[in-house]
This record gives structure tokens, C-alpha cells and sequence, in this order.
């Protein structure tokens, strides 16, 4: 089996800093170099608008956005606008997905890791026929949004709420879905799931789906790697 | 001059939309530099040049969806250029170690298959219309470059040339350990995997899969307590337990079996199966001759190849033979297209085709549906006789049991003959037991009569 790597912060990370760092290691990846990785982490509030973005998606003005404490982003992954927030727990696998990728595969993938692990609390939850995603009925649990560098190394993933503040969403009308509402595994459970308790049992379902096994956990968030070298 | 195509993202992707151009007309581009961005449901990617020059011309703007396969722009070409021009990056490399499309589910092998659920199976899309058609696929023997290690290394079947297309496998590289040095079907799939496969295997790529199979709430994680072990169920598993069921739900399952003579058959395979695998590179099994003579038999009696649609019958006159073919993840059918057109040998070297990619989880979308008719081999695993779940909408799936010595009488005496049971689960709703019967006694002589020898060409 392969071995992986594992990094899941102890503290919220700043959207920028993992947005950098996940395209370092996919650089990396690129060259052939390091292993595959799942990041796991917490940012504080922050809106992140893909590509397909609409801006009518945005309910609250930008103003609105920044007084209410979070930041907007526009980044470069696939999907609509969302929100990353304290309670949810996010996950970047920076996986190289081969030269021949099965790109919708991995969004499946990373679907089931994320069906198991809620399945392991007690929560049943399932895909769309026609979203991508992990939903409750009609409401959405999981937002996922992949990008692929080189149309190879896998960045950017999903994003599970667990005691999310659900208020947050009234931003945005996530994933330009109109309508669709969010809810949370505390909501469902009935009681609360932090993503602390969530972390590990959504590491130990990605080594299962993606067949690797991940040695040990790195707390520590490797901000030498984003400084870049003097001269 | 190198022409750029939309690559594909995937077996179950048919289409994508330009992000971006990154680079503009007469700009220069060097090889696998990034030259556009894709998008793709909810995954995007920017793609590598297949080719260093100058990009002469841009055919797609930015925004247009168009199908896998379109050409988007062309490079006027410096000499550098990617081993394969199929397309950017869509062209072979290692195997995809990932599964094709959502598998075809079928029962345990033995119990028959279902690929594709009454109605809702959806095949491939063509292209959009109006988009340009996606180029031929390149011919096998040009992406492929034949060895030149003497006449007899020389001799490679289809089968190897096609193997080595899609693996991306450079024959003058493999080390042939067939007669004379030949290269095999083993040699380039070793070949194949010889580097370490990078992508994830666990799931299956069920793209566009129905959502019915939801991961019940599992007590525990997989853990072992008071001897049991609480797992939950595999994806693949689930979709063959929703349709083995609904196939029981919606027809009229009566079932029947007739003994065949298989002494004819058996002799003959005994007497070519050394010169049949030297040439083809593949083992020559009864499965073949036992698809000849069921296609046959379906073109007698084509109601046993006809499908109950509302309150209309579609009768086929042609016959995509569905093929339960078993893996590590369960079971899976891909179909023959066509069975009816090709003699003992395409099939034989069709079905070999199939198995074999079904097994690397190498299937294309579109060979896992349409299929009119399906035959499961329990054989070799020691089955004397089985009762097949129909593969919806089929109208009828035939087993193929363990051929084997028996005794049995033959004109008032007792001789030592190669028997097998084959039997047949029918819907009652469109079949009686009395075309039931003729067609099975029709299989039954076909393989007890033909001369299949002279289809072998040995």
C-alpha cells in the first residue's frame, strides 16, 4: 500500500496560506516528488468563489462580507461560491491522479470518504443525481469543488460542516443552486460533531477509498515551506 | 503542425468547456507547458501542450463546451512533439488504474448479471451536435510502433497491438516471452504496470451512478467484535443488490435447462488450443464456441432476444451479447456489440478483449450497455447448474455451467462423453416454456452438430 502524508493543523489556517501551500505541494507532486497528501484544517470565515461563479450569487454585498469578519477570495478551482468557516472541516487532497485522470472519479471519491465517515457517527447521508456534493435529503452536508494542475495533481476538495454556523450561508446561495439549503452532521446527529472528532475518522475513510496509509499525523502547519528563499 | 484537442478527463467525461487560453495566437508554446484551462462538471484543469511551436490558430473560444475529441487549435510544430498526437494528454500512458464508468452489476458469478437498470441505464452521449466529430482513434499500429527484432518477433496479434495502444506501450521496449520471442498479452500488461501506479484504485469511478445506493449508517468502523466484522457495503455491491432485486420485481422469472453433448467442441479445442494461443495469445475456451451458438439461436428465436417496453415488444434482430465477466469488486457485463456479424474467432478474440479490460477496470462506458442478451459462465468455478437473475431489460440470460466427463447413453450404450448443463432463466411475460425449450434444443445443436474448425483458421 502507499504511504501518504497526513497534515492537519492544530489551529485555523488563513485561507491564503493553505490556498499557497496546497499549490507548492502540487507543484511538488508535479516533479514527482513528495507523496500524496490530505490536508485537513479549519480556516477562519472566508468566502471562496470558483469559476463558474455568478456574481448574483453573492447575496451580501462585499462590505457586507468583510464587516460581518470573513474575507472573499477568487480562486482557481472548479464549482461555485461557498463558505469555509470555524466548524467545518476541510480537506485538500493534493493527489496525482496519473496521466490518464479519471477526474470525475476522484470527486466520487472523495464523495465516499466523506458518506463513510458521517455513516461512522451515525449519520446517513448520500450524492445527488445531478449535484456534486454530500447531501441530507435536499440539504447540502459537503461542498466539493476540485481543480486539477496539468491535468494531473488534484488541489483543492471538500468541505464538511460539522458544527458549522449555518448563518454564514445566508451570504451566498451556495453553489449558485438557487434555493438549496446546507445543514450540518450536528444538526443531523441531534447532538454535536466537532471537527475534532470528525478529523480522524475522515483520514482513516480516505486511506480506505484511496488506498494508502498515512504514517503519522503532522500538527504542525509547515509554514517554512511557503518562505520563499532569500536571494 | 500538431492539432490540439479537448482532452478527455476520464472515461465518463464527454465533454468540457474552455476556461482560458493562456496562450494567444503567435505566441510560441514549449511542450507541456500549460496552454488552456478546462473545465469540467465541478473539476477544472489547465492542460499541457501536446507539442512546442507556435500556435497558429485557436478553433474555440473561451466559454464554448465541446465534446472530448474536438480539435481547439493547431501548433505549427519545431520537431518537439508529445509520443502521441491523440490529443493534449489524452493520449496513452500508464493504465488508468481506475475503474470505467459505473460497473455493470450483476449478481455473484453464477446468479447472472444485470448491466444497466430497466430503463435508466443511460449510454454514452454522442457528441453534441454541430460540434465536430472527435477524430477516429488513432490506428493501433501507428501509436504503437512495431519492433523490428526479426521476422518472428514480428507477429503480433490485435489483441497485443490494441493492448499496447492503450497502455501506451512501446513494443520495441518489451521483451517478448511467447514462441520466437513473440510478445504477449501478459508481456505488455506487465509492461503496463510496470511503473507504480500513482492513482487511487478503492472506488469505483461510478460517475453518473444513480445515488440509490446510499452508505447505510454503520454502527461501528470496520472493526471485528463477537466475531463480526461490520463493514459497509462496497459501492459496487450495493448497485448489483438494487438490480438483481429489481430485475425479480419486474419480471416473470420461469427457468429450464437442457444437457449438451459437448464432445464435438471439446475434441476440437483439445486438438487447436496449442496453435490458437500461440497465434492469439490467449486461451481458447468453450465460451466462444458457446456464444456462436447462442447468437445463432437468438437469430432463430428472436423473441428470446426481444424486450418488453410499456405495452410494446422490441424484437432485436442483431444480438449485443452481454458477457458476466467477475472481479475483484464483483461482477461486471460488457457487451459483444454486434455478436451476430463475427465468426467463432471475433468472438472468441472479442470476449478475450473484453475480460481482459473489464478485469483492469479498463471498460468504456459504452460497452457496458445495449446489451440484447446475457451469457454468465459459473463454469470455472465448479457450477453444475445455475439459475441466472435476468439482466434488465433483457428478456433472457442463459448459464453456462462446468463442462465435464460423464457418462451418459448413446445408442443403447454407455459412453464416456464431455457434458454441460446450460440453462435459462426467461420472462415468462414475453416467453413460454415451449420457445424456451426450442431454443435451448437449437443451442444444443448447434454445439453438438457444427463444424467449428474451419471459423479457427488454424
Amino acid at each position: 500500500m502507499r504511504s501518504g502524508r497526513l497534515i492537519r493543523p492544530a489551529g485555523p489556517i488563513p485561507y491564503a496560506d493553505a490556498n499557497a501551500f496546497m499549490h507548492e505541494l502540487a507543484e511538488a507532486r508535479l516533479r514527482g516528488e513528495g507523496q500524496d497528501t490530505l490536508i485537513l484544517l479549519e480556516h477562519p470565515p472566508v468566502y471562496t468563489a470558483g469559476r463558474t461563479s455568478k456574481d448574483n450569487h453573492v447575496v451580501w454585498t462585499e462590505e457586507q462580507i468583510r464587516r460581518a469578519g470573513a474575507e472573499l477570495h477568487f480562486i482557481d478551482r472548479g464549482g461555485s461560491l461557498t463558505f469555509h468557516g470555524p466548524g467545518q472541516l476541510v480537506g485538500y487532497p493534493i493527489v496525482d491522479l496519473g496521466s490518464r485522470p479519471e477526474a470525475l472519479a476522484h470527486v466520487r471519491r472523495l464523495e465516499e470518504v466523506v458518506i463513510r465517515a458521517a455513516a461512522d457517527v451515525g449519520v446517513s447521508l448520500h450524492r445527488s443525481d445531478v449535484q456534486t456534493g454530500v447531501w441530507s435529503g435536499g440539504l447540502k452536508v459537503c461542498a466539493i469543488g476540485v481543480r486539477l494542475m496539468r491535468m494531473r495533481v488534484s488541489l483543492h476538495g471538500f468541505a464538511l460542516n460539522c458544527t458549522t454556523d449555518l448563518s454564514w450561508f445566508d451570504a451566498i446561495v451556495p453553489c449558485g443552486l438557487g434555493h438549496t439549503g446546507v445543514t450540518s452532521l450536528s444538526e443531523l446527529a441531534g447532538r454535536e460533531v466537532t471537527v475534532d472528532e470528525m478529523a480522524p475518522i475522515v483520514a482513516r475513510r480516505f486511506e480506505e477509498v484511496f488506498d494508502l496509509r498515512f504514517e503519522r499525523e503532522e500538527r504542525a502547519w509547515p509554514t517554512a515551506a511557503l518562505t520563499p528563499a532569500a536571494g | 503542425m500538431t492539432s490540439v484537442k479537448m482532452p478527455q478527463l476520464g472515461e465518463t467525461v464527454v465533454e468540457g468547456t474552455i476556461l482560458k487560453w493562456l496562450k494567444a495566437e503567435g505566441e510560441t508554446v514549449e511542450l507541456d507547458e500549460p496552454l488552456f484551462e478546462i473545465s469540467t462538471d465541478k473539476v477544472d484543469t489547465e492542460v499541457p501542450s501536446v507539442a512546442s511551436g507556435t500556435l497558429t490558430k485557436i478553433l474555440v473560444p473561451e466559454g464554448s463546451t465541446v465534446s472530448v475529441g474536438t480539435e481547439l487549435a493547431v501548433i505549427e510544430g519545431d520537431g518537439a512533439e508529445a509520443p502521441t498526437a491523440e490529443g493534449a494528454g489524452a493520449g496513452p500512458a500508464e493504465p488508468p488504474s481506475q475503474p470505467a464508468a459505473a460497473p455493470a452489476e450483476a449478481a455473484p458469478a453464477g446468479v447472472g448479471g444485470d448491466a444497466g437498470s430497466g430503463g435508466s441505464s443511460a449510454p454514452a452521449p454522442a457528441p453534441a451536435e454541430g460540434a465536430p466529430t472527435p477524430s477516429p482513434m488513432t490506428s493501433a499500429a501507428q501509436a504503437a510502433p512495431l519492433p523490428d527484432r526479426g521476422p518472428r518477433s514480428q507477429i503480433l496479434s490485435p489483441l497485443v497491438r490494441r493492448l499496447a495502444a492503450e497502455h501506451g506501450v512501446d513494443l520495441s521496449t518489451v521483451q517478448g516471452t511467447g514462441t520466437g520471442g513473440r510478445i504477449t498479452k501478459n508481456d505488455v500488461l506487465a509492461a503496463a504496470s510496470a511503473p507504480a501506479a500513482t492513482a487511487p484504485t478503492a472506488v469505483p469511478a461510478a460517475a453518473g451512478a444513480p445515488a440509490a445506493f446510499q452508505a447505510a449508517p454503520v454502527p461501528a468502523p470496520a472493526a471485528v467484535a463477537g466475531g463480526e466484522e461490520v463493514v459497509p457495503v462496497p459501492r459496487v455491491r450495493g448497485l448489483i443488490a438494487e438490480h438483481m432485486k429489481r430485475s425479480l420485481e419486474v419480471s416473470a422469472r420461469a427457468w429450464n435447462a437442457v444437457e449438451v453433448n459437448m464432445e464435438n467442441v471439446a475434441r476440437l479445442r483439445e486438438r487447436l488450443k496449442d496453435a490458437f494461443k500461440a497465434r492469439e495469445g490467449f486461451s481458447l475456451t468453450y465460451m466462444p464456441f458457446v456464444t456462436r451458438a447462442v447468437t445463432e439461436a437468438l437469430l432463430a428465436y428472436p423473441m428470446v432476444n426481444s424486450e418488453l417496453r410499456g405495452d410494446q415488444i422490441a424484437v432485436k434482430h442483431y444480438v449485443n451479447m452481454g458477457i458476466a465477466v467477475s472481479y475483484d469488486e464483483g461482477l461486471i457485463v460488457p457487451v459483444l456489440k454486434g455478436a451476430d456479424t463475427m465468426n467463432l474467432l471475433g468472438i472468441a478474440r472479442g470476449i478475450n478483449d473484453l475480460a481482459t479490460r473489464a478485469r483492469a477496470k479498463a471498460l468504456n462506458p459504452d460497452e457496458i450497455h445495449g446489451g440484447t442478451f446475457t451469457i454468465t459462465n459459473p463454469g470455472p468455478f465448479g457450477s453444475l447448474i445455475s439459475v441466472p437473475i435476468i439482466n434488465q431489460p433483457e428478456s433472457a440470460i442463459l448459464g453456462f455451467d462446468t463442462v465435464e466427463k460423464r457418462p451418459v447413453v448413446i445408442d443403447d450404450a454407455i459412453a464416456i462423453r464431455h457434458m454441460v448443463y446450460l440453462s435459462l432463466s426467461w420472462d415468462h411475460r414475453l416467453i413460454d416454456g415451449a420457445l424456451a425449450s426450442q431454443f435451448l434444443s437449437r443451442v444444443k445443436q448447434n454445439l453438438e452438430t457444427w463444424d467449428f474448425a474451419e471459423d479457427l483458421a488454424l
